[in-house]
């Protein structure tokens, strides 16, 4: 067999400024691109919220300043129904898609995956560069679902698109469901391709290209975050491929994959369709959806393993079960899709057996949390601002992870299903924990990233009131839920006109509270964007390593080189968490160190 | 030493004897009851199936540490000398060697096997079957297919061990996964 | 645990395994790995859609069962036929690549493109037929639901869908094989060998297609 040669890059920096900073195919640079892609991202979607927020916490109050953003949506001062759907919609998507898809893994495993293997480049770095502009494109026919429909500022069936009104279109009589679906449709497919195109790249760079000596076992565990949050993607965004080819047939061609018989719609018998299901489409989506949610997380568990043992100055405890435990949550996250579907009216003998999968992914998110808890164990902590935020993600882990076992069985799922318990789970564990991760990524690899500093000072004041911020937010939801409000309505109880459930009419102070949490945390977040502009420029000068940490990244100076290790290639000594170990001179033993006896992997 | 290899092997002879028993099993329960309870029977067969890979897991996993497979199944990549003086042999008469130590007629002779496959799945459909057993077998033999076109026109076999157990588990997992959606379609019938 | 030794530099742990960094572990190059990985992306793609028509098919009351042995599977059968003698040049190809023979190579992938364009050609008129008969993505001929009393119409969207995107894999397989015929001085034989991973693959994926969408749907005699 003819023996393969590992590819030598010849890398040469690129001069003009086309090339080195818009089509680039360095993936420094993609990696800052889909970094501030994802901000940019950010921003709309919290802008959605604090809507959303405004709307529930005072429905029927009129607001001049609404009836000039919504001239038509919302006429009188009030967020229209409609209006409100479709901001639900937008902003579950933008968030799911471009931000928490985009930012752990595009953002920083672009960054950081080749330094921390001791590779030059991601293995098709013309590809990598694709997949960015695909996503790009993507987020622009997003904006554009935004604006193509009067009234509304987007498709109004929230981010899983539920058939048969996704499907419908214009027989559907709601706004936002003829172009604004549609464009939404062609995004999320666009999307699609950009995901698993850059999921295969990563998966080949982290097999390929990895420096002499870097075992599998010597990987930082942010690597293996990334690498399995690859997997899940090449495996599941097909799917969702697939299920929106079809959806976008049922849209234009006027098939009926999802789209039953006898369906009474808008007052009206749709007579053109018969014979889908709409269980089809929960089905194909959720087989996506659940390996999505930990496509967002993952990255993030992977950076707050690498930062809690950098700044516990232990090792990381039991890296081989955190391993282990990040495959097996892999793994069995293909198996659960079902759970989101308890009561869609699926077989219910399936029910069991999702019920019981599920349940079982308790057991390695345990593991990691337990292993996480080790590590902090008698350590000597410095609490800097990405080592907060990563004792955040753990808590917040947590909080949102046990609700999952709540919600994981059938019985107390028929309560509990499409309520703001629902909504309070989602958004503990991948709506703020993954941005936690998310944020102290930020703060632990900007230095590197940007050869400054980020403020410290004003970091922990961003902490400490986003954590009590969010935890404001969201504990509140679960209480709701279980108090039976239901989630994706406009109002539960509007006191202007007296309309709404009477039985909740008891939770108005608490929507209330949320409301002002939301309106403060939003308002927070404007610290962290001023933090980062401002250390981009004024930021104190980094050095090669400021946190003392051990993995390649830290060898390189800060911001690194075009080709990462200016042309050598590092060769790999030691696992990547060797902290504190006995004997050694200072406390933290670089991977690449060759002074001292070969350890660990 | 040798006392522990043969209690391995009794070990694993039982495992794949089990293995087998439990498809048997499943192929039992298709056979007589042919689906007819529905959804009852998928579950039935898939469980079983199931435990039968449950029981096999042990052994595969032992052929695959000790290299039994790779001796069976993968021929290596430095042929041993009396192939490559066959293979000089071969080229010397006009036949196309293959780096690989494979000559070209090993493949005309899958493509053969190919078009005999389709060849029976479209007698089949000339004859008229039943609908069941024609799905059963029709899946066989594009499995088969599929595994020959895999092995060899992709050359999967030549290949290492390890990119084999990456692309074909993964692939089959996540499809044989999908088969979960079937007793929905089966209840949505049941519905109508 | 973590050991160190004071006195010894050790030298580094390098290989003892491919899989120990610094080596290809599945002594795959960097391109036909990432092939290897689109395949089975693209493989989960075909999956989810023929899983999809089977549920439709099973959740149905009645499904037409339009093909005659005599044209259509006849015609179906050349198809096959065709594609699966592609495979075959593809194969020839290669290994003439493999033996730095570009010539022999770029001729065997012209037979391959003929082969190809040939299925993509017979699976137009294929297509033209059964829409001269009526048969439309959102309904069936009025005749078939004579025979079929409340078939469904979705025969013709998991029909025109599933083939359709086959058809699109195998025109945007020709023109990737034109790109490396074309300029097969510039490609190298693990090129090609990839390339003919992904040919293969649409020929894999035709024998599933066909078998569940032709044969299971042979009109009774
Ligand atoms: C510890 C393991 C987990 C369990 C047992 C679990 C369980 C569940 C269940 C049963 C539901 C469905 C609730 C319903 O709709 O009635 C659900 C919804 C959800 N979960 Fe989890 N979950 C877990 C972890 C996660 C993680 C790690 C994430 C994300 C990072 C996540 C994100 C979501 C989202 C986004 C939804 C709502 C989707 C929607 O309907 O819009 N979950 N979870
Ligand atoms: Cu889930």
């Amino acid at each position: 067999m003819a023996e393969h040669e590992v590819a030598v890059h010849a890398h040469h920096p690129p001069t003009g400024f086309i090339k080195k900073y818009i089509f680039s195919v360095d993936h420094k640079v993609i990696g800052i691109q889909y970094y501030f892609l994802a901000i940019f991202s950010v921003i709309i979607g919290l802008v959605m919220s604090v809507l959303m927020r405004l709307q529930l916490g005072w429905p029927g109050h009129q607001f001049g300043f609404l009836k000039s953003i919504f001239p038509i949506g919302a006429a009188d001062g009030t967020i229209s129904p409609e209006l409100y759907l479709s901001l639900v919609t937008m902003h579950g998507t933008i968030m799911v898609f471009f931000v928490l898809t985009t930012a752990p893994q595009g953002g920083f495993g672009n960054y950081f995956l080749p330094i921390q293997i001791g590779a030059a480049d991601m293995a098709f770095p013309v590809l990598n560069m694709l997949s960015f502009w695909t996503t790009f494109v993507a987020l622009l026919v997003m904006i554009g679902a935004i604006f193509v429909e009067s009234g509304v500022v987007g498709p109004i069936g929230g981010w899983t698109g539920y058939a048969p009104l996704s499907a419908l279109g214009e027989a559907s009589g709601q706004k936002g469901q003829t172009y604004g679906v549609v464009l939404w449709i062609i995004s999320i497919a666009i999307f699609c391709i950009a995901s698993l195109l850059g999921a295969l790249n990563f998966i080949t760079t982290m097999l390929n290209m990895r420096a002499k000596g870097m075992s599998l076992m010597r990987l930082p565990l942010s690597c293996w975050g990334w690498f399995t949050t690859a997997v899940l993607a090449l495996l599941s965004f097909p799917v969702l491929l697939a299920g929106g080819v079809l959806l976008l047939l049922d849209h234009l061609a006027g098939t009926s994959f999802f789209i039953p018989a006898n369906l009474f719609v808008n007052d009206k018998l749709i007579t053109e369709h018969a014979g889908g299901s709409p269980i089809m489409w929960q089905h194909l989506f959720w087989f996506f959806g659940h390996p999505e949610v930990y496509i967002a997380i993952l990255p993030g568990m992977g950076a707050t393993s690498h930062i809690l043992a950098t700044f516990a100055r232990k090792p990381i405890f039991g890296y081989r079960a955190m391993v282990y435990a990040i495959f097996a949550i892999g793994l069995l996250g293909f198996f659960v899709w079902g759970h989101h579907m308890f009561i869609s009216g699926m077989d219910p003998r399936t029910g069991m057996m999702f019920s019981l999968v599920t349940l079982t992914i308790g057991v390695p998110s345990a593991i990691k949390t337990f292993n996480w808890l080790g590590t902090l164990w008698g350590a000597r902590i410095r609490f800097t601002t990405a080592m907060l935020f990563s004792i955040g993600f753990v808590s917040l882990f947590v909080s949102g992870g046990v609700t999952g076992m709540f919600l994981g069985q059938t019985s107390l799922d028929l309560q509990l299903h499409d309520t703001y318990f629902v909504v309070g789970h989602f958004h503990m564990i991948m709506g703020v924990a993954a941005i936690f991760g998310m944020f102290a990524g930020t703060y632990y690899w900007f230095p590197k990233m940007f050869g400054r500093m980020m403020g410290e000072g004003i970091g922990k004041v961003h902490f400490w009131l986003t954590f009590i911020g969010v935890n404001a937010i969201f504990i509140p939801m679960h209480i709701m839920g279980i108090a039976g409000a239901p989630r994706r309505y406009a109002f539960h109880w509007n006191e202007v006109t007296g309309e709404g459930f009477e039985f909740l009419k008891g939770i108005v102070p608490v929507t209330k509270f949320v409301s002002y949490a939301a309106f403060f945390t939003a308002a927070v977040q404007i610290l962290f964007f001023a933090n980062l502009v401002w250390s981009m420029y004024k930021g104190k000068k980094a050095s090669v390593n400021p946190w003392e940490a051990t993995s390649l990244e830290w060898t390189v100076p800060s911001p690194p080189p075009h080709d990462n290790f200016g042309g050598h290639e590092p060769v790999v000594h030691h696992g990547p968490y060797e902290y504190s170990v006995p004997g050694a001179k200072t406390d933290f033993i670089m991977q690449t160190d060759p002074a001292i006896a070969e350890t660990g992997g | 030493m040798e006392h522990q290899s043969k209690e391995t092997k009794f070990f694993n002879m039982t495992l794949l004897l089990l293995a087998g028993g439990a498809v048997l099993v499943a192929a039992w329960d298709v056979a007589v009851s042919r689906f007819r309870g529905g959804t009852d029977d998928l579950f039935f067969v898939l469980v079983a199936l199931l435990v039968a890979l449950l029981f096999a897991t042990p052994p595969i996993l032992f052929g695959i540490r000790t290299g039994w497979f790779h001796e069976k199944f993968v021929i290596d990549d430095e042929p041993p000398a009396t192939e490559a003086a066959a293979e000089a042999h071969a080229e010397a008469h006009g036949v196309e060697g293959e780096s690989h130590g494979v000559s070209n007629r090993l493949f005309i002779l899958v493509w053969i096997a190919l078009l005999g496959l389709t060849g029976l799945e479209v007698l089949l459909g000339y004859v008229q079957l039943r609908n069941d057993l024609m799905l059963t077998i029709l899946m066989g033999a594009s499995i088969i297919k599929a595994a020959l076109i895999m092995a060899y026109f992709m050359h999967l076999r030549f290949e290492r061990m390890s990119l084999v157990l990456t692309v074909v588990p993964a692939i089959v997992v996540c499809l044989c996964l999908m088969l979960i959606l079937f007793p929905d379609s089966f209840r949505l019938f049941h519905l109508r | 645990m973590v050991e160190v030794g004071a006195h010894a530099t050790a030298e580094p742990l390098v290989g003892a395994s491919d899989w120990d960094g610094g080596a290809l572990p599945y002594r795959v190059g960097h391109k036909k790995l990432g092939m290897w990985l689109f395949i089975m992306s693209d493989s989960l793609t075909f999956g989810a859609l023929l899983i999809a028509y089977s549920y439709a098919r099973i959740s149905s009351v009645a499904w037409p069962r339009p093909f005659p042995f005599f044209p259509s599977i006849v015609f179906s059968s050349v198809m096959t036929l065709c594609l699966l003698s592609s495979s075959l040049t593809m194969v020839m190809a290669v290994s003439a690549a493999k033996k730095r023979d570009k010539k022999r190579a770029r001729k065997w992938i012209f037979a391959t493109m003929f082969f190809g364009a040939a299925f993509v050609i017979l699976h137009m008129i294929e297509w033209g037929h059964l829409i001269g008969d009526g048969l439309m993505a959102f309904e069936l001929p009025e005749e078939w639901l004579k025979i079929w009393p409340g078939a469904s119409p979705l025969f013709g969207a998991t029909f025109f869908g599933i083939t359709g995107l086959h058809m699109f894999h195998v025109f945007s397989g020709l023109c990737y094989l034109g790109i490396i015929a074309l300029f097969i001085k510039r490609f190298d034989d693990e090129d090609v060998e990839i390339s003919g991973l992904y040919w293969h693959f649409v020929d894999l994926v035709w024998m599933f297609v066909f078998p569940l969408i032709y044969l299971l749907s042979i009109k009774p005699s």
